[in-house]
């Protein structure tokens, strides 16, 4: 790894074997027979992928699970060197990968904070009066002195976050972060990439949140089983990518021409997926459609069947004008493994939407995002009410306030 | 000289051992003030232990099996507290890496630190037990000069036990053989190695197997240095210090092939 490429990251004909092993390796007798059982061959976590994220810019990764996307970062971080290529990246890069797995459950979440801030290269004294601050990033409070054990995903992350908010990078790696259902930090989270963007940082993150993709990268990579499927504007490939997403979930949608059912879905009309697992009773605040003030609170609730087979599933939600594809609001969930119903809710505390006709989208998904069990598609009507508000989306509660600026403006002394 | 440091690579190269030291200290610290956390003894633990070795050597050799060798309890224990850190050190380098997993999974982890800290950390109790050594030392046959020579066994060892220590480290990530390998290994050389007994009652037939045994010559120049008070022989030292240098630099070269492939290995 070499670090000429200015302050972009730069990737050349990177690509990443592992030996495919049967069972445990780790033993002599494993290394003696080691062409034995190293006949599996070796499998392709990447194959020659290129692209080149240039200074300053945020370069998103996309793409099911196993399509390459957290291998890549890995290789970029430096955490494992690529089998064939050149990685290019500026030396003072920071990078959260994974939810704290760098973090010894054992020890709180102090000393580990404290461990993390010398291995980036901090001295102790240093490190140590960075700790408060990083107490108070990451909002853990009296976690802060708990084993990490006790944390949650979300929690980890914080931790991680935290840490790295210490550290003035070049480059920033970031790997599927956005998803542990802890929105207000997720917003922190978003906010410090922005600072991080505006002072001339270079990232690069995986993210299955294709509306925070969109809204926060200049361009996009979309993986595909290791390789570059492509490349280029962020809204164009991502526009791709759900048009990939939607006619392979189109496909599975089972055609079983019955008209609409009690709760008013149709198959293929507005709802797809393969039915495998489904979405039912989704109430907004507690009725099928549901009509609110201005700056009002929504409540979104499904409930979640499960199906014949147990399977890894997230949830998104989003929020559209009724006359429009442009998501508002988006939200999802990891489910983890569904063998059992679930019930779920999204609390939204204040909506300031202008006032108007939207749509609230659900749909429930295979864990990699490839393709839908269950998409309400419109299904949902929103009512937004207030004073008309012309062609803007939002309204937030405004004040203007104007007073004398002679109070405030000191006048030259003469 | 002064051109060399301002040049960029040997800046960046003493910053970059500065930061290896203060990340050394640091783990070392965290992993000393973990192992004793909980326990009512905390500290004077790997000390307990050690002391009930030595009684246990003393009864078996002194009274039982006597060996007529003078002084013996500051004997066996000149020896036994360099041999302890030389056994535990490395037994414990060679888990360092794979214990570490969390550590080794942050990117900018020089991971060669692991098997030091380790070593590190069980000098620590070395330094515990040297002043008890110190002590049994006057009130027997009195400190001399040759103490001065400490220094130089000492380097001598933890040069031999951080190559060693950096080998088995990286051998173990691959093949989880070599940590019980290390331990059955010491288990044995314990006994071949004069720590409780002296070189004199080895029969002259086996004395091969003393000569090239390195850890003997280590041992023998601990001896000499606290129960003779004399300098050791320095021409067998002098081939254990060539031996030290050499396992070092295949230790360090051996890592650095090594390490790049352990994430994928944890």
């Amino acid at each position: 790894m070499s670090s000429d490429a200015g302050a972009g990251i730069r990737l050349e004909g990177v690509t990443k074997r592992y030996p495919r092993r049967r069972g445990s390796a780790y033993s002599v007798r494993a290394l003696l027979f080691e062409r034995a059982t190293r006949d599996g061959g070796t499998f392709e976590a990447l194959r020659d992928v290129t692209f080149a994220v240039r200074p300053g810019t945020t370069t998103g990764l996309i793409g099911g699970n196993g399509a390459g996307k957290s291998t890549l970062l890995r290789v970029a971080a430096g955490l494992t060197p690529p089998t064939e290529g050149r990685v290019m990246i500026p030396p003072d890069t920071q990078s959260v990968l994974g939810l704290g797995a760098s973090f010894d459950g054992t020890l709180t979440g102090r000393e580990n904070a404290l461990t993390a801030l010398i291995v980036n290269g901090m001295s102790r004294r240093e490190a140590r009066g960075r700790l408060e601050d990083v107490r108070a990033f990451s909002e853990l409070e009296s976690f802060f002195d708990s084993p990490v054990r006790t944390y949650s995903a979300g929690m980890g992350l914080r931790l991680a976050f935290g840490v790295s908010a210490q550290f003035r990078a070049a480059a920033f790696l970031v790997d599927e972060v956005l998803s542990v259902g802890d929105l207000a930090f997720e917003q922190k989270c978003i906010d410090h990439l922005g600072g991080l963007k505006r002072g001339g940082a270079t990232i690069m993150m995986a993210s299955h949140d294709l509306g925070r993709i969109e809204e926060l990268c200049d361009e996009v990579v979309w993986m595909h089983g290791g390789r570059v499927h492509m490349l280029g504007a962020a809204g164009e490939v991502v526009a791709a990518y759900r048009d990939a997403m939607r006619s392979k979930t189109l496909d599975l949608t089972p055609v079983d021409g019955v008209g609409p059912d009690a709760e008013g879905l149709e198959l293929r009309r507005n709802r797809f997926g393969s039915q495998e697992l489904r979405l039912e009773r989704v109430l907004l605040n507690g009725a099928r459609d549901a009509a609110i003030p201005q700056g009002g609170a929504l409540r979104i609730e499904a409930r979640v069947a499960a199906g014949s087979r147990p399977a890894r599933a997230v949830v998104g939600i989003s929020v559209r004008p009724a006359a429009s594809a442009q998501e508002i609001v988006s939200e999802y969930v990891e489910l983890g493994t569904v063998a059992d119903d679930r019930r779920l809710a999204l609390e939204l505390e204040r909506l300031d939407l202008a006032p108007g006709a939207y749509l609230v989208d659900i749909g429930l998904y295979r864990s990699d995002w490839e393709s839908a069990f269950d998409y309400h598609w419109g299904a949902h009507a929103l009512q937004v009410d207030g004073e008309v508000a012309g062609a803007r989306l939002l309204a937030p509660p405004a004040r203007w306030s104007i007073d004398s600026a002679e109070a405030e403006a000191p006048s030259p002394t003469p | 000289m002064s051109e060399a440091i301002a040049h960029p690579a040997v800046r960046g190269g003493l910053r970059a051992w500065l930061r290896r030291r203060e990340l050394v200290l640091h783990l070392a610290g965290r992993q000393l003030s973990s192992t004793h956390r909980r326990t009512a003894l905390g500290w004077s633990w790997p000390l307990l232990v050690q002391l009930a070795q030595l009684a246990v050597l003393v009864f078996l050799f002194g009274r039982v099996l006597r060996l007529d060798i003078a002084h013996y309890p500051t004997f066996v224990f000149s020896g036994l507290i360099f041999w302890a850190w030389l056994q535990s050190g490395v037994t414990a380098a060679a888990g360092a890496v794979t214990d570490g997993a969390a550590l080794v999974r942050e990117p900018k982890m020089p991971t060669m630190v692991l098997p030091l800290v380790a070593i590190a950390v069980t000098g620590f109790d070395l330094l515990i037990a040297l002043p008890i050594l110190l002590v049994m030392v006057h009130a027997t046959v009195g400190l001399t000069w040759s103490l001065a020579f400490l220094p130089v066994l000492l380097i001598v060892q933890a040069a031999l036990m951080a190559g060693l220590a950096l080998l088995v480290s990286a051998a173990h990530v691959h093949v989880r053989d070599v940590k019980p390998l290390v331990g059955v290994f010491f288990l044995i050389v314990f006994y071949l190695t004069p720590v409780f007994y002296d070189l004199n009652v080895v029969p002259e037939s086996f004395r091969t197997l003393y000569d090239v045994n390195i850890f003997a010559t280590l041992v023998n120049g601990y001896h000499s240095v606290f129960m003779e008070g004399a300098v050791p022989d320095l021409g067998p030292l002098a081939i254990v210090a060539a031996v030290a240098v050499v396992v070092l630099v295949a230790g360090i070269a051996a890592f650095r092939r090594l390490s790049p492939g352990f994430v994928d290995e944890l």
